[in-house]
């Protein structure tokens, strides 16, 4: 191929990995062509340097929460100076870590999230696509993963006294413990803090119902009455909580650790399902539509686990299993004959 | 000029023991300050970070001794830009003692210009808030995770073209952006 201007260099992928130093193969490659082509020199300098700078400036942005709160932590007994701070604050990040613990989060609140929408020009606003989840890493080392369709709005004062964030949909946190901040998400007129925790949540659409299966751990619920916030519950391990406008407790309830792991892994399992029932779960899933031609089949049923596949694997498998093509019609539409 | 002024008054209140101000001050150019140093270390990324907090502590613990008038930028960078590559000799010499020297003597004397690296960083930082989240994913996944499009296609259950024209798009929006007026890459 021949390279005649900056843009070209920047859209071959091994280009990027020569500048990133990534890839033995195109390194080489690249070397041997940076030498041979010098009158190139001027385009694909340009291009390494703002690979470079991109990769950089990215790299930063990931360090620099961290960073600032260092310096805030060296700030504070100020007779040790420089060095030996960097190896204290280390030694306390490991730490804090290992003491990582999960808290599963999950609101149905699929309607969407007009709720946060005013906060959609800030920085700290992060939205999942209409197919996709979107996995964020916030900057006390939890871990969050958006559902479909869900956003959180991250509050500009989080961690000075608390962790606060507002989520609308579903979600899965995995938080990072630190009794000094707590981790609070607001969800409408409630709000779910995690003590250490690992829970599930979930809120109807217009975010007045919610219901909290813990994991482990400890967390609280509370709801606003006007300007006061009420303590509704503290919820303990393997127990479930709902509440309704009219506040319907069902305390103690069992819930489904299965279907917990199962969004959690991405996952989809299918036990003795109706073919219909599949198909619509592949369609929510996949956000395609799908026919099937013989009517009879729909009374199939059907075993299996799909995970982290691509939703052609998906219909090779089920097609094989049932005896039956499918084809694409278009990108969205699928038939089955 | 608003920015100018904030900026200084900001210096005066670091000079007087203030220390929401070093935060701020830190928090405002530690992006920059550990991209340059970079490239002028290159793949120095560890050495760079730690040197980075050490200088803000540094310039902190001498705040009495640092002239109240200065330009803000251009002396933090100048500044951060010595200590950065004397540190880096000192260390140099610690691990071998052949190499030392020569590497830097060069780039000593070149005129650091301050308004042109803050321009050129602030064109790519904000260049990188006009991304849409998905091209900004997807560009991060790339350009900081180094992972293949093939492999951001399967992490993201959709195809190879989309992945590529996310990226594609993103790169030029950041292109367009950054070469807005006519701009001058310094490498």
């Amino acid at each position: 191929m021949e390279f005649n201007s900056t843009e070209e260099f920047l859209a071959d992928e091994s280009f990027i990995d020569y500048c990133l130093d990534i890839n033995e193969t195109h390194i080489v490659f690249w070397k041997n062509y940076v030498e041979n082509n010098p009158n190139k020199l001027q385009y694909i300098n340009e291009a390494k340097d703002q690979v470079k700078s991109l990769h950089l400036l990215l790299l930063a942005e990931q360090l620099k929460p961290g960073a600032v709160s260092l310096l805030k932590q060296s700030l504070q007994p100020r007779k040790n100076r420089l060095y030996p701070w960097r190896y204290i604050a280390a030694a306390a990040v490991v730490l804090f870590l290992m003491a990582i613990v999960f808290v599963f989060y999950r609101l149905q609140n699929h309607g969407g999230h007009s709720g946060l929408a005013s906060y959609a020009s800030h920085k700290y606003f992060y939205q999942a696509g209409a197919s996709q989840k979107k996995a964020i890493n916030l900057w006390d080392g939890s871990f969050v993963i958006l559902d479909r369709n869900a956003s959180l709005y991250i509050d500009s004062a989080f961690g000075e006294q608390e962790r606060v964030m507002h989520l609308s949909g579903v979600a899965y946190f995995k938080v990072a413990k630190d009794k000094a901040h707590p981790f609070k998400v607001y969800t409408g007129d409630y709000v779910t803090t995690a003590v250490g925790t690992a829970f599930k949540l979930e809120s109807s659409n217009d975010q007045k119902k919610l219901k909290v299966d813990l994991e482990e751990g400890k967390v609280t619920v509370e709801k606003r009455k006007g300007r006061e916030w009420s303590l509704l519950a503290t919820l303990n391990p393997k127990e479930s909580i709902s509440f309704g406008d009219r506040f319907k407790l069902f305390q103690n309830q069992k819930y489904s650790v299965q279907k917990l792991n199962d969004w959690k892994a991405q996952e989809i399992i299918f036990k003795d399902a109706p073919l219909k029932e599949v198909l619509l779960q592949l369609e929510i899933y996949y956000n395609v539509a799908i026919e099937i031609e013989d009517s009879d089949a729909g009374k199939e049923t059907f075993n299996g686990t799909f995970k982290h596949d691509s939703l052609r694997s998906v219909m090779e498998m089920l097609c094989f299993t049932v005896n039956k093509h499918y084809k694409f019609t278009d990108t969205n539409h699928i038939i089955i004959y | 000029m608003n920015q100018d002024s904030t900026e200084a008054e900001r210096w005066i209140s670091f000079c007087d023991g203030d220390e929401g101000a070093l935060v701020s001050l830190y928090e405002r150019y530690y992006s920059m300050f550990f991209v340059w140093g970079c490239k002028w270390l290159a793949g120095e990324e560890d050495f760079v970070k730690d040197q980075l907090h050490d200088f803000f502590l540094y310039i902190w613990e001498s705040r009495d001794k640092l002239s109240r008038d200065i330009n803000v930028k251009a002396y933090l960078l100048t500044s951060f830009r010595r200590r950065l590559l004397y540190q880096w000799k000192k260390h140099q010499r610690l691990t071998s003692i052949e190499q030392m020297g020569e590497t830097f003597e060069n780039n000593e004397a070149e005129l650091l210009d301050a308004e042109a690296i803050s321009e050129q960083f602030l064109r790519l930082e904000k260049a990188l808030t006009l991304l849409s989240p998905a091209q900004r994913e997807v560009v991060e996944l790339r350009f900081l995770q180094s992972k293949s499009l093939q492999e951001i296609a399967d992490m993201k259950k959709t195809s190879l073209r989309t992945v590529y024209n996310l990226l594609h798009r993103g790169i030029s929006k950041l292109r367009s952006e950054i070469n807005e007026k006519n701009f001058l890459w310094l490498w």
